[in-house]
């Protein structure tokens, strides 16, 4: 998958930090799964943990709060690329972070 | 059917005897019965003709013939006996292949053995095992063919297997899916099946299309 350097160095970073929030909430040895998906107009790339999860409300909450720092620094680099983030937990579902990054 | 006592027979495909070896003990250990063995494909194929096993464990790198290519012929062989791939990591388009060919389950080597033997058991029960890679290799396969040319045959995902197969991409097992998409496990399963499934008859179209087209189909009679 082509994305021009520029891009891909905001993904890369958007990813990191969705990967050090999972090291910092859910464990050092956490496993975390990454899925790349080229849909040809945009880019989705998940990161994905097993941790406990967050309960709807909750994240809602804290997201409204600003007191999801790493949140907030994925979704500024998203943003600026034309993207969006979507982050979706469940209590025993552990926590996706889903980028969407359009192509052009 | 004739198997009375359930027993699951298992013939091991891998090219490494030490391997082979322990993984039959440890089949045998655990109450499965290892009737072959065998170290190369045609082997493979040959010995599978000769004891019809419920499931055969398939390594890919093999001499002779593929892995993937032993896989095709006793699907074609032998409908009743179910292969199960066990391969090593990074062997991405390989594990497509074979289950384009028909492998019914996939499994990595660094698999633990309960995992290994409860994978065996859902085999010879006629239902997939899959992985989060594999999940993700058939759902870029799947997006790879909608890029080609529009063929009436092409094979396409339902919302529903689209939505299940990205989930198990992302690493949920078929029980967390089940419960996100209000479905039985069972359901989930049946998904994931028709996903590998569709790329099978299509695979196998191929195939067809391309033996007529080169003449193949005539050669020999």
């Amino acid at each position: 998958m082509r994305l021009p350097a520029a891009v891909a160095e905001q993904v890369v970073a958007a990813v990191a930090a969705a990967l050090d929030n999972v090291r910092e909430h859910v464990g050092e040895q956490a496993p975390a799964w990454l899925l790349i998906e080229d849909l040809g107009f945009e880019v989705i790339v998940t990161v994905r943990d097993d941790g406990p999860g967050i309960a709807a409300g909750r994240l809602e909450r804290a997201l409204r709060d600003g007191r999801l720092g790493v949140a907030q620094s994925i979704r500024g680099r998203v943003t600026q690329l034309g993207g969006t983030v979507e982050i979706v937990s469940a209590p025993g579902q552990g926590t996706e972070v889903e980028l969407r990054v359009p192509r052009e | 059917m004739s198997h009375a006592s359930e027993v699951v027979t298992v013939m091991v495909v891998d090219d490494h005897p030490l391997w082979t070896d322990a993984v039959e003990r440890d089949l045998q250990a655990a109450g499965f019965s290892v009737v072959a063995t065998a170290a190369d494909g045609d082997e493979a194929i040959r010995r599978a003709l000769a004891t019809r096993p419920d499931v055969v464990l398939m390594d890919l790198q093999l001499p002779t013939v593929s892995g993937v290519e032993a896989t095709r012929a006793i699907r074609e062989a032998l409908p009743d006996t179910k292969i199960l791939v066990l391969s090593a990591s990074g062997e991405q388009q390989d594990v497509l292949d074979a289950v384009k060919a028909g492998a019914l389950g996939y499994l990595l080597k660094s698999a633990r053995a309960e995992e290994l033997y409860e994978a065996v058991r859902r085999t010879a029960a006629g239902q997939a095992s899959f992985t989060p890679g594999l999940a993700g290799l058939l759902l870029g396969e799947y997006r790879r063919l909608a890029t080609e040319p529009a063929k009436p045959e092409r094979p396409e995902l339902t919302e529903r297997e689209l939505e299940v197969l990205r989930l198990i991409a992302k690493g949920m097992t078929a029980k967390q899916v089940a419960t996100r998409l209000v479905l039985s496990h069972r359901t989930v399963q049946n998904h994931v099946q028709n996903a590998m499934g569709k790329l099978q008859v299509h695979n196998r179209a191929e195939l067809v299309r391309y033996a007529i087209e080169t003449g193949l189909d005539t050669e020999s009679s």
